[in-house]
């Protein structure tokens, strides 16, 4: 017996265990629409059966609409859907298309998730179209003439054009798949004779009643919505975050799946559920870029045919069928139009882009303060500690653990850590305990009637860390509220301190849960509708995360929230930074975090990060120095382990690993300045911090190849992800020379190399051309850098660069209080112009922080110059080497008297 | 400018080099090379590094990062300090007199806590003192104690060592008395005890050869039964269930026992096994036990004569307790008789893994894992536990007291 038990436990604890997970197959509405987009593949007939065509086609304004009906049989035809496309204007051209298609008619009042997703983000700017009658169909395009649609009548199909190039046909294959209400309960009979009414005909089993693994769900019948969407001459499909596969969407035996779900141990290269789910996917084209979102939070399934990755299928389980298509031209675009739509990212506060410790669990004050010790008795730079579970009494969140986080410990803790500008962040989960009378956060919610409720409207009981739990009704507005109040200081933990939080287990996880979740018939009252969990499920992370952002905003309004969030849906940059949940400390894990960062990234959240070094199990020093070595370049930089894991704080494993560590780490906080650009430029331009090889060299087909293992850091840096052993393959996109970031005396063309792993660094190049901005005195914090001068880095002639700079902490910003320089050298001179990234909110108001430069670093000068001057001044500069084999020289002007913030220039003689 | 101005004051022999101590000023009045090269006295605290080792801005955070170069803070009123330049003009007093923070430069606002920090260190100092003055005290009262119970130990090993000879001979002595006076009463004794007990050594014997027989000519049931004892027993061991015990249990009450010893007891460790052989055992054993009697008659008879049972093991009581006094004695050698306190004391420390219990004079564990068994004190700070069953290549520990 014993020996039995070893054998299998090995499995359980190296993979996920997937039978405890639906797959399309033993999902009804994914399989029938599975059958019904074969059945419809199959059919011979010129036109297929059934048919949907579009008729009363109407235009008003930046309007269209139009009934589609739908036939089936030779007469027979149902109720018409009403379509609605509406156009909408991003970055001041057009180039947004809103879709919708109901069966009932318009209340006029928009779906919740258009209430949480769309709405906050502000108006959507109207784009008005004129249309002209074409063979067949109907073209409405914009005024700017660059965006256009043409619907076809007969059957029903819509081409996206850009510039009147196709990117994409919505029902080319006619899968489209309304299945409307039936009333009554419809017997589950064999198919009907004649053409199928939708999928629900082809496989009328379980519309009503379906059970998994024990649970069984009551359905409303059937609710399917699936559809599909071809992409022209794609090169690569990206998206649907989250899943552990490569970058590039492509074909799996199962479909994409998009349900938020708790997966333990999860297992890479399958397209299973994760944590969180994005349902927009961009589609890089030979004529340009665009993009699709499908605003669903219910269950949802894509398949990606991987040939060519230019033919799509989308089914969701139920909910409005709401669209969003991006026409682009540029990848860059369409991410900036899907801010449009969802909302731009929240800035983060400045520290968030330094170093995380976390470990589940630190497990006294203490400890995290010895931790903290530490990190300055080996000179490691630390912004955040982080507080797993352990720290609550019982798990009860909002609470401190008497025995072991006595409140007056907890204070000196808060007071210690503060007074180096370190944070602390303390999990806050979804979950209350139901089963303790004294526990008023779970009373609260209880008494106000605040919980998800089971379909006969008592209280739903859920287990999860504490036992018996109840999971507030985050979809209720007031229960948003209430939680947002649990925030204040007065109550959590008693006074001011900087302390943030970490929302977890937020999918919601549910221990004895249908697929660790709730289930799917449960209730939310969502102000004044009540509606199925099955409607809202992708979105409860979303609005758990939204809750404690506006309780930090509440208890400090000055101050920028950060929460951490795990669980998530279109539009959660809004409110915080995402991490990949509970990866593994395996070489796998370490190569897939980059595809499912960049997949993030291209999903407009880009503040996300791997537990660095794998939060199960326990890495080998190789794994863990390497994962360190690559996790500087993740946006959000935390490391994290599990209980069961050894201690591995850096320190612990000699001298040789903690120097490797150290050395990291303090390249990370060097490049600070250039981290908060890139936050910036995301936070108020829409632009992605990490970028996929191929992001700005589209004409290099080479690089497609290498997307999953190299990743470009803003505009200017590659990384090249480690691998166990001596060397890599590098790919250097383009056609540039490339600047070796650990040795810059080494310059090399684009093109593929055999690269030696360095044992202190993962492969870094710089493009030339480009000038980064860094601050080069080693401190405790990124707070402790404040009143540091910064130093400009360009490398190559000519070069620009870009530098933003705010008080990092304060809404100040909006009001146009931030710098924003761009950095010009040509083979004259180095100029500083101040610009702006918002020219209508830009006010006179300036920071009040530190902007000197104090050294500028031109590396591959073309020439030596006799002098270098600034107005009548003569500066003092260096050269500090120059390459044998070219005519180059690398020079630093030292206290050129410049600062950021104003105009200036140097010039060269 | 303002840095210009602190570059020029280096040059009057009066200016004090910002973030020097007092006493290294005079390396700065030389003029300052670094990197091959004479470093411009404009550029000492200028607040740009030059200097690798940061020996040209021991004043500023210019050279945060390096370790060769600490920023001396007075303290006026408390005490002198070495900072990190990492923590030179970083926001955050490090420094009781705040001169770590320029109030110009950076935005802390460092107020001079010295005259506190001053009067609560040499508070601290004071009640340190006073704690050590106590333990002194305890110290000198533990030695002159040890050093009492050192003489008396070694008294008492004198007085043993004394007793010894006269012990021994008296040991002697009664010895041959007893070979003397008793070997006729021996004789007596064991004429009528030995031939008794010998007959009983025959009867048993006889009784054994004659089980052996037995089990010989019952060769047809016997074995089989064993066999299939053994069989059975082996499809329990692969997992037979319970029912099949029971028919085990069945079949052995049919087996014929001449001894018909009692079944064994359901919880008896070996169910099966044959009764045959187990009186067999039990025979054998008695046996033995009868012959280590005679055995240990013989001796005593040999040994104790009436009336002087315990006397000849008088000396072995002092000989134990000296070599018990010496090791004691060994464990503390004169310099460190002021841990004699110590003794079978124990320190313990929880860490979040592990409880660790350092006894002196005995072992030191980690939870329950034995990290070394005591060895010496080798300092009047430090101690070695050795062999420790988790220390690997390193086998021993060392215990610093700081």
């Amino acid at each position: 017996m014993a020996l039995l038990l070893w054998l299998i436990w090995p499995i359980l604890v190296l993979a996920v265990d997937q039978s405890k997970f639906r797959t399309c197959e033993q999902t009804s509405f994914c399989r029938r629409f599975r059958a019904y987009t074969k059945e419809v593949s199959t059919q011979q007939a010129a036109l297929p059966s059934p048919v949907h065509s579009a008729s009363e086609v109407l235009v008003e304004g930046h309007k269209v609409s139009a009934k589609i009906v739908h036939r089936y049989g030779e007469s027979a035809q149902l109720e018409p859907l009403t379509l609605q496309l509406q156009f909408f204007r991003s970055q001041q051209s057009c180039g947004v298309v809103r879709f919708t298609l109901e069966h009932e008619p318009s209340t006029g009042r928009s779906s919740v998730v258009r209430r949480s997703v769309v709405e906050p983000a502000g108006p959507l700017e109207p784009d008005e179209v004129v249309a002209a009658t074409v063979e067949g169909g109907t073209t409405f395009t914009s005024k700017s003439g660059a965006c256009a649609v043409l619907l076809r009548h007969q059957p029903f199909q819509l081409e996206i054009f850009r510039d009147g190039l196709l990117l994409q046909t919505f029902n080319a294959r006619h899968f489209l798949n309304y299945e409307l209400p039936r009333h009554g309960r419809a017997t589950e009979s064999p198919r009907p004779v004649g053409p199928p009414l939708d999928a629900a005909d082809l496989d009328p089993r379980f519309l009503w009643e379906e059970s998994f693994d024990q649970f069984v769900d009551r359905r409303p019948g059937p609710t399917g919505r699936g559809f599909d969407v071809s992409f022209a001459e794609s090169m690569a499909l990206v998206g649907l975050a989250e899943h552990a596969t490569s970058l590039h969407l492509g074909k799996f035996q199962e479909p994409y799946r998009l349900y938020n779900l708790d997966v333990f141990e999860y297992e890479v290269d399958v397209p299973m559920a994760l944590y969180g789910a994005i349902p927009f996917v961009t589609c890089v084209q030979r004529s340009g870029a665009s993009g699709l979102l499908a605003l669903n939070p219910s269950e949802g399934f894509v398949q990606v045919d991987a040939s060519n990755a230019t033919e799509s299928w989308w089914i969701f389980e139920t909910g409005p069928l709401e669209l969003y298509f991006f026409l682009g031209p540029s990848v860059t675009d369409v991410l900036q139009q899907y801010h449009t739509v969802t909302g731009l990212p929240r800035m983060p506060p400045l520290a968030a882009l330094g170093k995380h410790q976390s470990r589940w669990n630190y497990i006294t004050p203490e400890d995290v303060m010895e931790v903290s010790r530490n990190f300055d008795r080996h000179g490691i730079p630390l912004d955040f500690l982080w507080l797993d579970l352990e720290h609550t009494h019982g798990k009860r969140y909002f609470t401190w653990d008497p025995k072991h986080f006595p409140l007056p410990e907890v204070e000196t803790m808060l007071d210690s850590l503060n007074r180096t500008h370190r944070k602390l962040v303390t999990i806050i989960d979804p979950h209350l305990f139901a089963n303790d009378s004294n526990y008023t956060v779970a009373n609260l919610f209880k008494e106000k009637k605040l919980v998800v409720q089971k379909p006969s409207g008592e209280d739903f009981h859920g287990f999860c860390w504490p036992g018996p739990s109840v999971y507030p009704d985050f979809c209720s507005p007031e229960a948003r509220a209430e939680w947002a109040k649990l925030f204040d200081f007065k109550a959590y933990p008693g006074r001011p301190a900087e302390l943030y939080t970490w929302n977890d287990m937020n999918e919601p996880s549910v221990f004895d849960g249908p697929e660790i979740t709730l289930p799917k018939d449960t209730r939310h009252h969502c102000g004044d509708e009540i509606l199925e969990h099955r409607e809202v499920h992708n979105l409860y992370g979303f609005w758990v995360q939204e809750a404690s952002v506006q309780g930090h905003l509440l208890r400090q309004p000055e101050q920028r929230p950060f929460v951490l969030t795990r669980s998530f849906f279109a539009g959660s940059h809004r409110h915080g930074a995402a991490w990949t949940g509970d990866n593994m400390a395996n070489w796998r894990h370490l190569e897939r975090s980059v595809p499912m960062l960049l997949s993030l990234s291209l999903c407009g959240l880009s503040l996300a990060g791997a537990d660095v070094a794998g939060f199960m199990g326990d890495p080998d020093l190789e794994l863990f120095v390497r994962w360190h070595q690559l996790g500087i370049w993740y946006p959000f930089y935390r490391a994290h382990a599990h209980l069961t894991s050894k201690r591995r704080e850096p320190w612990i494993f000699g001298t040789t690993v903690l120097e490797k560590v150290r050395s990291a780490v303090l390249t990370r906080y060097r490049l600070l300045p250039m981290w908060y650009t890139l936050a910036a430029e995301w936070a108020l331009l829409g632009l992605p911090m990490i970028r996929p090889i191929w992001y700005h060299d589209l004409q290099d087909t080479q690089a497609f190849q290498h997307a999953d293992s190299h990743f470009f850091v803003g505009d200017a840096l590659l990384v090249r992800a480690p691998e166990t052993g001596k060397s890599v393959k590098l790919y250097l996109p383009g056609n540039s020379s490339w600047y070796d970031f650990w040795d810059p005396s080494s310059i090399r063309p684009s093109g593929s190399y055999k690269e030696p792993l360095h044992k202190h660094h993962v492969p870094v190049f710089v493009r030339s051309g480009h000038c980064l901005v860094q601050r080069w005195r080693p401190r405790r914090s990124s707070g402790a850098m404040e009143g540091d001068p910064y130093t400009v880095v360009c490398y190559g002639q000519p070069a620009t660069g870009r530098v933003y700079i705010d008080d990092g902490r304060s809404h100040e910003y909006q009001k146009g209080a931030y710098i924003f320089d761009e950095i010009t050298l040509d083979f004259n001179a180095l100029r500083g112009t101040a610009s702006t990234l918002d020219k209508t909110k830009r006010a006179a108001s300036a920071p009040s922080v530190e902007r000197r430069i104090e050294r500028l670093v031109l590396l591959g000068m073309t020439k030596i110059p006799k002098q270098i001057t600034k107005g009548e001044e003569t500066l003092d500069f260096s050269i500090d080497s120059q390459p044998e084999r070219t005519s180059a020289v690398d020079l630093t002007v030292r206290k050129p008297g410049l600062s950021f913030g104003s105009s200036w220039s140097i010039h060269f003689h | 400018m303002r840095w210009t101005l602190l570059g020029a004051l280096v040059g009057s022999p009066a200016a004090m080099i910002r973030g020097v101590a007092p006493e290294m000023q005079g390396q700065y009045a030389q003029g300052l090379r670094c990197n091959g090269q004479e470093v411009a006295a404009s550029a000492i605290n200028d607040n740009y590094c030059d200097c690798e080792d940061g020996s040209d801005e021991p004043g500023t955070g210019a050279c945060s990062g390096q370790e060769g170069t600490l920023f001396h803070c007075a303290n006026v009123g408390s005490t002198p300090r070495l900072v990190y330049a990492s923590r030179v003009g970083d926001g955050i007093c490090d420094c009781c007199d705040g001169s770590d923070e320029d109030h110009q430069v950076t935005a802390a606002k460092c107020s001079n806590t010295c005259k506190e920090e001053g009067e609560r260190s040499r508070a601290e100092r004071e009640a340190k003192l006073k704690d050590l003055r106590a333990g002194l005290q305890v110290k000198t009262e533990t030695i002159s104690q040890a050093k009492q119970q050192k003489q008396e130990k070694e008294a008492e090993i004198h007085r043993i060592d004394q007793e010894l000879p006269a012990l021994e001979t008296k040991l002697t002595e009664l010895r041959q008395k007893k070979e003397e006076a008793d070997a006729e009463k021996m004789q007596a004794e064991c004429k009528t005890e030995l031939p008794r007990l010998r007959q009983r050594v025959k009867e048993l014997e006889e009784k054994v050869a004659s089980l052996e027989k037995d089990l010989v000519a019952g060769d047809g049931t016997t074995t089989t039964t064993t066999k299939k004892v053994v069989s059975e027993y082996a499809k329990w061991m692969e997992g037979a269930d319970a029912a099949m015990e029971e028919d085990m249990a069945d079949e052995d009450d049919g087996v014929e026992s001449p001894t018909a010893p009692a079944p064994a007891p359901p919880e008896s460790e070996n169910p099966s096994e044959d009764p045959l052989e187990k009186e067999l055992k039990e025979m054998e054993s008695q046996v033995k036990s009868h012959k280590a009697q005679l055995d240990l008659m013989d001796l005593m008879d040999l040994m104790i004569p009436k009336g002087f049972d315990r006397l000849p093991l008088v000396p072995l009581v002092p000989l134990d307790s000296k070599s018990r006094l010496k090791k004691e004695l060994d464990e503390l050698p004169e310099d460190k008789l002021g841990f004699a306190s110590l003794r079978d004391k124990c320190l313990e420390y929880k860490t979040s893994e592990y409880t660790y219990k350092l006894c002196f004079f005995q072992d030191a564990k980690q939870s329950h894992t034995r990290l070394g068994q005591w060895e010496r004190f080798t300092s009047p700070t430090e101690a070695i536990f050795k062999n420790g069953e988790m220390c690997g290549a390193l086998g021993a520990l060392k215990m610093w007291s700081c």
